[in-house]
């Protein structure tokens, strides 16, 4: 059983790593994202045009949106409230779903369409809604799959990455009785038909948001499907829950911001649809939600801001190329990390919206090879933060005792030649010991220190 | 520049899915219109009430026997009753939608629909097959220029909602097998016309 916290992180990798097929699945997924990713990106440059320039510009854009978030968040809820949104503010995600269900409350709901979002799973919104009683179904395809096997998202963007068409096939077939087909298309056609019918019956839509605009105070969701659309136009309520780092200054900067999220997400130079929200329905003729609502979440990000060493987490535009890109994602997938984000960017973000003391494993699951910085659209330096983390994590003793105690006696060895020699020569006794996972690679005849001695080290040079 | 940014566009479309049609007048969109209606077996469908359309209000009338509805028809029908419920119902019975689009986006392929009354969300929505009419002279660069356009065209803050659509509906959400009109159209055709 994987469990859904990071504390179980490395106990889930364990038992994930037996299982060849899910890393078969998700090894083909990741690659073939990847591989879109970089086929538009060389052909960016060949028309001539500055991929590196516009991941400088796009993190300058975050930057300074970071920095000075309290000034862009009081813009946008000025132009919010002019448009006639409504906006709340969140402390944290308890918060958030009480404000949620007394709004459902006062509007007597009795089915919710939600399209995708991150930060309604992060505040497990859906155990409340349905302990209160009300329907909720997920829209997303990849969501409604995992809503039907009771499962959470195992990849920001993918959220049923993990699946095959076999197990969704048998899912289909249990959950909604229809006849079993592994035919991703005739899959399609069945949630197409099913999610129609809430959609046309909801009471309320419920979407995250992937940019607020501070000067139009306009919500802007990204999608492939639809599903979004649908749920934010046919209710007559529209309740957007988001994280505060999601605004974005202007208009020009959410453009260069659209150019780069589609690209490293799912390899495409822009999805399906883009809508821009600016205001509820003002007539009925407009046939869209008369009242829309902004719940504005900070559940930890305010500490993050104040953390210099991690700020950059802010900056994330939630694409999930890191995760794509990542050694470590790629073998263990998402489940392992025990976390609403996982991945690299979710190893930075996670402690703070946990605790560092039952997360802090979650730095450890990476190489530190650099992918993820590197790949990232708006240039956060991810591996810098995980490093940091760590660093941190020993500062607070939140790492194992022997641990501690093993890298005093390494810095004493280290410091010392005749302490090193002898611990050098025991080695070949701790060589076994050395891990239950991992091969030690054999040692040599002599140590460099005896070959310099000998002077081999001059003979072979000259 | 005008035919280079035209020839973009198409090009980008093309590759997300969509098709591509040019047409020479207005009557030549009501031509390429019946032919997409009556290749694709369509009965009914919805046109939205923009004032482009305005002079082809009557279109397809009696040429290919496929009853096409306006907006405006829609909501004088619906009288007193809930207009809303009635373009649900409408729209999710009717086979295509045609809506008019402001802009068109060569980089992305992608054309800008702004949601208003005469041409409310769900017509590019709810219809398996969505017809999107513009105009050669409304091809931008990139995104930039069209949300640029958008606003000094003061169409920007004065909509609820605007729709940049690129392709038809798709997922890929299924071993990463892509599968077009999910929720929304499984096609979509863009027809522009010379001006």
């Amino acid at each position: 059983m994987i469990q859904e916290s990071p504390a179980y992180f490395k106990e889930n990798i364990k038992q994930i790593s037996e299982d060849e097929n899910l890393r078969r699945i998700v090894r083909k997924a990741t690659s073939l994202t990847l591989s879109k990713r970089s086929d538009l990106v060389t052909e960016y440059y060949s028309e001539g045009k500055d991929w590196e320039a516009l991941r400088n510009q796009a993190h300058e854009i975050r930057k300074k949106t970071i920095d000075n978030l309290d000034t862009y968040l009081t813009d946008l809820e000025d132009h919010f409230e002019r448009n006639g949104i409504e906006v709340k503010h969140a402390i944290n995600a308890s918060e958030a779903c009480s404000f949620v269900l007394r709004i459902l409350k006062e509007h007597n709901t009795r089915l919710v369409v939600k399209s995708k979002s991150m930060v309604t799973e992060e505040i497990h919104l859906n155990d409340k809604m349905i302990e209160a009683g009300i329907e909720v179904v997920e829209t997303d395809l990849g969501e409604y799959i995992i809503q039907l096997a009771g499962e959470t998202p195992s990849h920001i963007t993918a959220p049923a990455m993990h699946k095959s068409r076999d197990d969704i096939g048998k899912l289909f077939s249990e959950k909604l009785g229809v006849p079993f087909t592994n035919d991703p298309a005739e899959l399609t056609a069945y949630a197409r038909r099913f999610l129609r019918e809430k959609f046309l019956k909801a009471d309320v839509g419920i979407s995250g948001a992937n940019f607020l605009i501070a000067e139009t105070g306009t919500v802007v969701i990204i999608e492939n499907e639809g599903n979004a659309r649908l749920s934010t136009t046919l209710p007559k309520l529209h309740i957007v829950i988001t994280g505060i780092e999601k605004v974005v200054p202007t208009l020009e900067e959410t453009a260069t911001l659209l150019k780069l999220l589609p690209v490293s997400a799912t390899g495409q130079k822009a999805t399906s649809y883009v809508s821009f929200i600016n205001s509820p329905a003002k007539v009925k003729e407009d046939a869209r939600p008369g009242k829309i609502i902004v719940i504005l979440l900070d559940n930890g990000r305010k500490e993050i801001l104040r953390r210099q060493e991690v700020r950059e987490a802010l900056y994330c535009i939630k694409c999930g190329a890191c995760m794509n890109v990542c050694p470590v994602y790629q073998t263990v997938s998402g489940h392992a990390y025990g976390s609403v984000y996982p991945g690299p960017i979710g190893s930075i973000l996670t402690p703070f919206l946990t605790t560092l003391k039952e997360s802090k494993d979650l730095a450890y699951g990476s190489s530190l090879c650099g992918a993820c910085s590197e790949i990232c659209p708006v240039k956060i330096d991810i591996h810098n933060a995980l490093l940091w983390i760590r660093s941190y994590a020993v500062q607070k003793k939140y790492t194992p005792f022997i641990e501690r105690m093993l890298f005093k006696l390494w810095r004493i060895a280290m410091e010392n030649i005749f302490v090193y020699n002898f611990g050098r020569s025991l080695l070949k006794f701790l060589q076994p010991l050395w891990s239950d996972y991992k091969d030690f690679p054999p040692l040599a005849e002599k140590s460099f220190h005896q070959l310099w001695k000998e002077g081999e080290i001059w003979n072979k040079n000259s | 520049m005008e035919q280079e940014l035209l020839n973009k566009f198409a090009t980008e479309l093309i590759r997300v899915g969509g098709e591509f049609s040019l047409a020479s007048s207005k009557i030549e969109i009501l031509k390429i219109v019946n032919k997409i209606l009556s290749q694709k077996g369509c009965n009914t469908a919805v046109l939205s009430s923009h004032p482009f359309f305005d002079s082809l209000k009557e279109m397809g009338k009696g040429e290919s026997g496929i009853n096409i509805f306006t907006i405006e028809q829609i909501l004088s029908l619906a009288g007193e009753s809930d207009y809303t419920n009635l373009l649900r119902e409408k729209l999710s019975q009717t086979d295509a939608g045609i809506n008019y689009a402001e802009y068109l986006i060569a980089e992305t392929g992608s054309a800008v629909v702004v949601n208003t009354q005469s041409e409310p969300s769900y017509l590019s929505l709810l219809p398996e097959i969505s017809i999107i009419v513009s105009k050669s002279n409304r091809v931008v660069k990139d995104m930039s220029e069209a949300l640029n356009r958008l606003r000094t065209e003061n169409l920007f803050d004065s909509s609820g909602c605007i729709t940049f659509i690129t392709g038809p509906s798709r997922t890929a959400d299924i071993e990463k097998v892509l599968i077009t009109g999910v929720h929304g159209p499984k096609k979509l055709y863009v027809i522009v016309i010379n001006f």
